[in-house]
């Protein structure tokens, strides 16, 4: 191995699994590498709460914050590129699997819902009208349309997302939408099962 | 280039909106690359709008140039593809690593400065140049340890790899003043060892203080404030070093509104008195 790969290995497992830092000549060597063991959790916290605005307004600041440290505490969930518009697919089954959110079942689904919006929104650019697309059944979707379906209504937490004030009620489910973006903005339309049915045969598996 | 067009901004989302509708008096703005990466979309749109009205900047944060594993081709070839698409003036990177065995880690972390490192830079450097088909600006960091690998002082490390590479320089004055305190450099001669041609590009910004140990004071690079008198003093030097070039304030959080951003930025303008022109 060559030096300066082992000395970024060495920086990498001392960041993020604790591991020694005989490496550093400074003094307080802990403590400094403490801020930039802070500047990558902010970072990646910044970027989900971009990509996950609703979560946390659902969710409220601080929990949320929380939660995102805790997801950035395995390396696993690191991003793959130092692009990170398009990381954060895995923080929805995360959040599924926290014991503490088990008064909030529906936190899964919706932030996935979120997720589908986020890269609808960075998708590559074609020109389709909407009604044409859901009514004639295409063999392909856009590439920035989505079909997304839940358990929960998803379609309500939203409404209560954008209005706060609304309280949230036990609506019905399950819910079953298309998101897209045909101009410059992501739009949800939300459908009957059957239709969702008959564009799932056309879409990306996501949900 | 007038004078007064050398002063910029660094744009961030929450002024988007406001920077196309007012379209401020400032000579340009910067940008992070990778937040525009995405092949269309509204952010394309609004960044191709705001090039049709001013000189833009791309500054990346992640190409990762120091990394030992060499360059990510994907963040290659999108950064290319915004380059072509946007034309900027200037393409900006920094002295740092951050991708390993196929994991991004999201911070400019340090690299020691010795002929291994300095290997790495040089050829990563020029693929990237080579891809674009242009020269690129390397800034310094801010810096919180020192590696026992070092061999060489980080401005001696940089201005050789420039010169290896045609590279420029993106002189970050904040990061000098931050990264010379928490390793007890002299700032004027980190300055003064930096050759006169090479800066084509500075930044200003806001630190912090944090005491890490009892009396033990470390400077952070937060960009979350005010440029401080100290930093002030240092940028005055250093044009006066350099000359005057294109100055940018960077701002990243707790970020102000944009008029009180603009009056950050005008400041820079009391140090081109005397300058009947500038040498960028």
């Amino acid at each position: 191995m060559q030096k300066l790969k082992f000395i970024q290995k060495a920086f990498s497992d001392a960041l993020l699994e604790n591991g020694e830092i005989s490496f550093i000549s400074s003094d307080h060597p802990t403590a400094r590498l403490n801020v930039y063991r802070h500047n990558v959790i902010s970072n990646m916290s910044n970027a989900l709460s971009i990509t996950f605005p609703g979560v946390w307004k659902l969710l409220g600041e601080e929990c949320a914050n929380s939660l995102a440290h805790a997801f950035c505490q395995s390396k696993s969930n690191f991003p793959r590129s130092g692009c990170l518009e398009g990381w954060g697919r895995g923080f929805p089954d995360f959040l599924s699997q926290r014991k503490e959110l088990a008064s909030v079942p529906y936190i899964r689904d919706y932030a996935l819902y979120e997720w589908l919006k986020h890269i609808s929104y960075g998708a590559e650019k074609t020109l389709y009208n909407i009604d044409y697309v859901l009514n004639n059944r295409p063999a392909k979707l856009p590439p920035d349309m989505f079909i997304f379906t839940s358990n929960f209504p998803i379609d309500k937490i939203q409404e209560v997302v954008d209005n706060p004030a609304l309280d949230y009620a036990d609506g019905a489910g399950p819910v079953f939408c298309v998101i897209c973006r045909p101009v410059n903005k992501v739009v949800t339309t939300w459908v009957a099962e059957e239709l969702y049915s008959l564009l799932s045969k056309a879409a990306r598996v996501d949900c | 280039m007038a004078q007064h067009n050398l002063i910029g901004i660094g744009l961030r989302h929450p002024h988007y909106k406001q920077v196309l509708q007012d379209q401020p008096d400032i000579g340009w703005l910067e940008v992070h690359s990778e937040n525009f990466f995405h092949s269309a979309g509204p952010s394309i749109d609004f960044i191709t709008s705001v090039r049709k009205k001013y000189p833009i900047s791309l500054h990346g944060i992640g190409l990762s140039l120091g990394s030992a594993d060499g360059l990510n081709q994907e963040h290659l070839a999108k950064l290319k593809g915004l380059v072509d698409r946007l034309d900027p003036f200037l393409v900006s990177e920094h002295l740092s690593w951050g991708y390993l065995d196929g994991i991004y880690i999201p911070d400019l972390l340090p690299v020691p400065y010795n002929q291994e490192s300095f290997d790495v830079f040089a050829k990563n450097i020029t693929t990237t140049q080579e891809f674009l088909g242009r020269e690129i600006l390397i800034e310094n960091p801010s810096t919180y340890i020192e590696y026992k690998a070092s061999k060489q002082h980080e401005v001696d490390f940089m201005t050789s790899l420039c010169a290896a590479t045609g590279a420029k320089l993106l002189l970050d004055i904040n990061n000098v003043s931050v990264s010379c305190f928490n390793h007890g450099w002299d700032v004027k001669e980190y300055i003064n060892a930096i050759p006169i041609g090479l800066v084509k590009e500075i930044h200003l910004a806001g630190h912090s203080s944090e005491e890490i140990a009892p009396g033990k004071i470390l400077r952070i690079d937060t960009h979350d404030r005010n440029v401080c008198p100290e930093v002030w003093d240092l940028y005055g030097h250093a044009i006066s070093r350099f000359g005057l070039i294109p100055t940018l304030i960077e701002w990243d959080s707790k970020i102000p509104n944009l008029e009180f951003l603009l009056k950050e930025a005008s400041k820079i303008a009391e140090y081109f008195t005397g300058w009947p022109h500038a040498k960028a």
